[in-house]
């Protein structure tokens, strides 16, 4: 008898999502869906608003990632102000640069240290009470003290580049409208271990061991576990090294071949295409020149290490070039080493604040600048979990009449997709039931990219687990709850 | 001293929520409002969620009090004792109170005081205004808290807050039932 495996919500992902799984009579799988189960909507909600609000507005889509909804707008809005990129002044540029680094720094730090290391710590079918947050504080306490430590300092520079620890005002259309004062550079640079910048990056190193540790110790899995080829799409500067706040915009395929070579993003709907399912809220985009069919691609740490060509900070390039070592320089399609590269990320993130905060600009007093107005805009950066574009038209009373966001967790629909099945296809086949092992190892993969579906409303009492399982009628025959 | 002087007693007020939510708000704008009330001594921090670093700032107070809003409930606000409890609910985007309570304990040895002020919300989709049956609680349950917060700083002590329920207790009997509600139980 046919039937349909409903997963909903899925738990330490944020917003709401479910993953279907439908089953053929003889209980193989016949089709995995990673859906979306709430409209943002949030594109409507900005229409009418005054061009200028829009980099603190644009915040209230993500707890997570404010940052980068506020970079993103603020670059769209830059160039609506007569201001491209290339005319801010150096102050500006590195206020939002340490803004944005920070930000990688503190959500790259809560990812592995307390959302995905409790998979690797205690396996894939360790006991649920046990693989979470808590157990590695109890059980790896050093570990979990570390991340804290990594993201609260991430935390800090945020509050002193944008003002505030949420709904920050730090960059306006042209500029920002403030620098670090010599007190808030030196309590980051000089402050007594942990909270300095070197410490930082010593953890951040060794992070980074520690993953490569684990990866020792669990090669086949971390090697094959919903691996699949794909094509890779990121931001990279005009030299083809890696960059989270601006460049130009490249795509490669599995095999490294370049699809899209360096263009500029104001062009971006020349090359990317959105394709809508009739199953899903969630848009699929994909490269035009390939088509709807080959053109999808991932976004994020393991796109930007296969996109960029080098990583311009000492320590993270030395992880790099071992890193693409294991690959023979290829493309890296393995969905777990995504965990690798995110803490190469996160190594780079700290040693360019290092960096910026030895920079004499980033006290400096040159904050603004004006241009002539123009009537669209688009704003792109590299979010923690990828590519995330920022498009706005407004009208000549300066209202924001069309907004079209494409967020990073969008850009890897299919990627989701596509690691859904393989899970389905190797697990779910073997043993066509529900398990807590088999809804871990969909909820590792989905982990993998650690979607932002939706910056759900969060109050109290949300985010159960549930299963519920179907017949070929659609009867409800069994339900499972964690 | 001053009736409401501080008397060097560390209380954090941290409002959960997004205000882009509509009553998802309502723990911020708590926090909006304690701001313009200047009391003193208070740590103020509003978040869309608790975080794991939050287990670092809860562990360098006496006292914190979480204002987040409900989506059930039949009063207009709750105001609870917050226990530590090994909660595996951890999500990017939550972590209870109670969970974070429990980190505090296990990873900094301490164990502040903590309590939550529930105030009940009904809509939550995206919008930047309270709904008027939310902004009704929410000046019902801010009321509550400012006295209780007044009371607690006053006697240095995190302690006064049991005294303070008791007080508002006894005349809600009294007075009507408005103040024992809002202080739940």
């Amino acid at each position: 008898m046919a039937r349909k495996i409903t997963i909903e919500p899925v738990t330490r992902v944020e917003g709401h999502g479910k993953v279907t799984i439908h089953l053929d009579d003889e209980g193989r799988v016949s089709q995995a869906r990673f859906h979306v189960v709430e409209f943002r909507g949030f594109e409507r909600f900005v229409q009418g608003r005054p061009y200028w609000e829009i980099p603190v507005l644009v915040q209230r889509l993500c707890g997570i990632c404010p940052v980068s909804h506020h970079l993103a707008g603020a670059k769209a809005m830059d160039i609506i102000a007569g201001v491209p990129p290339e005319k801010l002044t150096p102050t500006a540029e590195k206020i939002r640069r340490l803004m944005h680094y920070g930000q990688m720094l503190q959500s790259h730090a809560l990812h592995f240290f307390h959302l995905s290391s409790p998979d690797f710590l205690f396996g894939f079918d360790g006991d649920p009470a046990v693989r979470n947050i808590i157990g590695v504080a109890k059980f790896h306490r050093e570990l979990a003290v570390h991340g804290v430590i990594l993201r609260k300092f991430g935390q800090e520079i945020i509050k002193a580049t944008a003002g505030k620890r949420i709904h920050g005002t730090g960059a306006i259309p042209g500029g920002v409208n403030k620098s670090l004062t010599p007190e808030e550079r030196d309590y980051f640079l000089k402050s007594p271990a942990p909270n300095n910048i070197d410490t930082i990056i010593d953890w951040a190193q060794e992070a980074v061991e520690v993953f490569k540790k684990l990866h020792q110790e669990n090669k086949d899995v971390m090697d094959n576990f919903a691996a699949f080829p794909s094509n890779h799409l990121s931001l990279v500067r005009k030299d083809g090294a890696l960059d989270f706040y601006h460049g130009v915009l490249r795509a490669v395929d599995a095999e490294g071949r370049k699809v899209l070579n360096d263009v500029d993003y104001q062009d971006y709907l020349k090359y990317i295409g959105e394709e809508v399912r009739p199953w899903s809220y969630m848009k699929f985009p994909y490269l035009k020149k390939l088509g709807k069919e080959k053109g999808w691609y991932r976004v994020g740490p393991i796109a930007r290490l296969n996109t960029c060509d080098y990583i311009p900070s000492p320590r993270a390039q030395r992880e790099f070039e071992i890193y693409k070592a294991y690959t023979s320089g290829k493309p890296n399609n393995m969905t777990l080493h995504s965990h690798w590269a995110r803490l190469i990320e996160l190594l780079h993130a700290a040693e360019v604040i290092k960096d910026l905060l030895n920079d004499k600009d980033i006290t400096g007093e040159k904050l603004v600048k004006k241009g002539k107005k123009q009537l669209k805009g688009v704003g792109l950066v590299e979010a923690p979990r990828g590519t995330l574009f920022h498009h706005y038209r407004i009208n000549k009373d300066d209202q924001v009449t069309m907004a079209n966001l494409i967020v990073s967790t969008t850009n890897n629909n299919e990627a989701y997709n596509q690691a859904v099945r393989w899970v389905a296809d190797k697990y779910i086949s073997e043993k066509p039931e529900i398990t807590e092992g088999m809804l871990n190892r969909v909820e590792v993969a989905i982990r993998a990219y650690d979607p932002c579906l939706s910056c759900a409303t969060h109050a109290i009492g949300q985010m159960p687990l549930q299963v519920d399982l179907y017949d070929a009628r659609g009867q409800l025959i069994g339900s499972k709850r964690k | 001293m001053s009736k409401h002087e501080a008397r060097n007693i560390k209380i954090l007020v941290f409002g959960l929520g997004n205000p882009g939510r509509q009553d998802d708000g309502l723990g911020p704008e708590v926090i909006s409002r304690l701001e313009k009330a200047k009391l003193p001594g208070l740590t103020l921090e509003a978040d869309y969620q608790l975080q794991v670093e939050d287990a670092l700032l809860f562990s360098e107070q006496q006292l914190v009090v979480v204002v987040d809003a409900l989506k059930s409930g039949k009063k207009p606000c709750v105001f609870k004792k917050i226990k530590p409890v090994e909660d595996s609910s951890f999500t990017t985007h939550h972590l209870s109170p109670e969970a974070l309570l429990y980190l505090t304990q296990v990873l900094y040895e301490k164990n502040p005081e903590v309590w939550l002020l529930g105030i009940r919300g009904y809509r939550f989709s995206l919008g930047e205004k309270l709904s008027q049956k939310a902004r009704g609680n929410f000046e019902e349950a801010y009321r509550f808290l400012v006295k209780l917060l007044k009371a607690v700083i006053s006697s240095g002590q995190p302690s006064a807050i049991i005294d303070f329920l008791s007080a508002t207790s006894s005349r809600g009997e009294k007075n009507g039932a408005k103040e024992k509600r809002a202080a739940g139980s």
